[in-house]
């Protein structure tokens, strides 16, 4: 399990990269825009097109598999604290089991997206033209990543849960002692 | 029935400790598949996620965390303490008052209340014991004033309200200056007030302040909030390019000050795209919940079954008030925006009220959120920065609590203090 933990972190690591370039690159065009149209009155005319369709998507989906290892999402703490320690993996172990379960499906219907931008040859409409796929694979990217983060965060949880992590090797690499 | 099991879901699943993000969109899924089977549940994952992230708007939250961040780094925050402490360190309580002004200050230039009641920690608060001040005062002075980040522009509360309701953001943003001063006020007089009840809680300063000029450090400052709130207020730029304005403008600071280095430059990257992440993920969940509430019309519901009883609308507003200062009790803001606001804002529309005035409303209210037992983050994160046990931050902080009671009684009697600067713009 810890081997394959380091592999998809390496992976997300790797990403990380990606979603600090495209969040750099927003700054950047967004400012570069706004004087090009106030000092030379002429905006970037795909800026619009690459912020929206590829720099924020990228900044999001490369980054929320990458969220979820260091356990920073957004969660009600109080009554989990509550909770003796290993039912309250065990909750979490099976819930987050059902949600990867959903964010499956979302993969398949991404990937089922970007077949479809390929097999038909779309492009984007508006300032730039780009073969569609390669905006909305890097939703299914993402949504993969994150699945396969869930369900090895889900049977981390549930292992932890069983009393087999008896040095607490397992609770340790997800950076949630709680 | 079907709303039933999946209202209950999701607060089991949030019980449990499941992601916000993910409690929604699981419970969600839970619901649509009730109704509709797989088919409607896959053929909204199948779009939902894209629309969600790819919105415009949406990048006016990255950008900003990216200016706090930046700003973090930049240490400009800590010396305008330093500046502001000298400026009133003659008045009674001097540092607490230089304490308030500074979170009123950083929340100029971040928009989150956890960093800000974080910075303050660590600049003012060791500052304030060290000068004889009573823990519990000085604590709970910093854990309100972090609060401030959620009024004064950016604030990234009031944006996630403007892309749940569809309100403008710029409008929304200026509409919280006003409050924002206004309970700056009330914190300083809430610190005159205890001061004068137990002068022994802020004794006067004998010692100065560091003769080190800040003034360039707060030059920046009020240059920056200047271009950024300036723009938005003037109309110059959209709040989507004032923030990405903003983010480059703090990143000039903090590599032409020479306090930072590539690796913490990094970090601050790495911390916004997480928190970025986070939010994105809710929205996405939230979106797909929106989803469920508009097929089952639960809103509608709540709303024909409130206009059927024969009560004024104050009392329902009243009763609205009642609830969010119990969720923020047990909820994070962000968490309280997302899971109230599709049905609490057609109730508030529907009943004549502003939708504008509702949004700074109930920032402020969560503002109480963050400094109440038992969840009160800011209290968290006070404590944890400078050691003062926990529920001394949370005595600390009864006081500006009952004071903003003060605050939000004259928001609900005159709307006017929220709706008028935006009306100039």
């Amino acid at each position: 399990m810890g081997q394959v933990n380091k592999i998809f972190s390496s992976v997300e690591r790797l990403l990380m990269i990606g979603a600090a370039a495209s969040l750099i690159a927003i700054m950047g065009i967004m400012v570069s825009d706004v004087i090009m149209r106030y000092l030379f009155n002429s905006p970037i005319h795909w800026a619009f097109e690459v912020l929206t369709r590829y720099l924020m998507v990228g900044s999001f989906f490369f980054a929320v598999s990458h969220t979820l290892e260091r356990n920073e999402h957004l969660y009600v703490e109080i009554f989990h604290r509550m909770m003796p320690a290993r039912i309250g993996h065990l909750l979490l172990g099976v819930a987050y089991a059902f949600t990867a379960v959903v964010l499956a499906g979302a993969s398949w219907m991404s990937y089922l997206v970007v077949r479809s931008n390929w097999v038909n040859s779309e492009y984007t409409a508006g300032g730039i033209s780009w073969p569609l796929w390669t905006s909305t694979i890097i939703v299914s990217i993402g949504l993969t990543l994150l699945t396969a983060r869930m369900i090895l965060v889900s049977i981390m949880r549930i292992y932890i849960a069983s009393g087999a992590d008896k040095n607490n090797i397992v609770s340790g690499e997800f950076g949630d002692m709680q | 029935m079907t709303t039933a099991i999946t209202v209950a879901l999701l607060v089991i699943l949030l019980v449990i400790g499941l992601p916000v993000a993910f409690a929604l969109l699981l419970s969600a899924a839970v619901g649509l598949f009730l109704i509709g089977g797989p088919g409607l549940v896959l053929g909204i994952l199948q779009t939902t996620p894209s629309t969600a992230v790819s919105s415009y708007e949406l990048i006016t939250i990255p950008m900003f965390i990216l200016m706090a961040e930046f700003m973090i780094v930049s240490r400009v925050a800590d010396e305008m303490f330093e500046l502001i402490g000298r400026w009133v360190r003659r008045l009674p309580g001097g540092l607490a008052i230089a304490t308030a002004i500074s979170g009123a200050a950083f929340g100029a230039v971040s928009g989150s209340s956890t960093a800000a009641a974080a910075t303050l920690s660590a600049s003012s608060v060791p500052t304030m014991i060290k000068h004889g001040y009573d823990p519990r005062f000085a604590s709970g002075v910093v854990a309100i004033s972090g609060t401030l980040a959620m009024l004064i522009p950016p604030s990234i509360a009031l944006i996630l309200y403007g892309l749940l309701s569809g309100e403008s953001i710029a409008v929304l943003l200026i509409a919280g200056i006003v409050p924002g001063l206004m309970v700056l006020a009330v914190i300083i007089l809430t610190v005159f007030t205890l001061i004068w009840i137990r002068p022994s809680w802020a004794p006067r300063m004998d010692d100065e302040f560091s003769k080190e000029s800040h003034s360039v450090a707060a030059l920046l400052f009020l240059l920056l909030f200047l271009i950024v709130t300036g723009a938005i207020y003037l109309g110059v730029a959209t709040p989507t390019e004032a923030s990405a304005i903003g983010a480059f403008g703090a990143l000039l600071i903090a590599v032409g000050r020479g306090t930072t280095n590539l690796g913490m430059l990094r970090q601050a990257v790495y911390r916004a795209l997480r928190t970025t992440a986070m939010i994105g993920a809710i929205i996405i969940g939230a979106q797909v919940f929106g989803y469920f509430l508009t097929i089952t019309q639960i809103p509608n519901l709540i709303i024909s079954h409130i206009g059927d009883m024969d009560v004024p609308s104050w009392v329902i507003l009243i009763g609205i008030i009642c609830i969010y200062l119990v969720l923020g009790m047990f909820l994070d803001q962000i968490a309280i925006l997302i899971l109230t606001v599709p049905i609490m804002l057609p109730l508030i529309v529907h009943l004549g009220y502003d939708p504008v005035w509702f949004g700074v409303l109930i920032v402020v209210l969560a503002e109480i959120g963050l400094v109440t037992p038992p969840v009160g983050i800011n209290a968290f994160v006070v404590s944890r920065y400078t050691g003062v046990p926990l529920e001394d931050v949370f005595i600390g902080v009864i006081p500006h609590i009952l004071a903003h009671f003060v605050v939000i009684i004259l928001l609900v009697l005159f709307p006017a203090l929220v709706l008028w600067l935006p009306n100039t713009m």
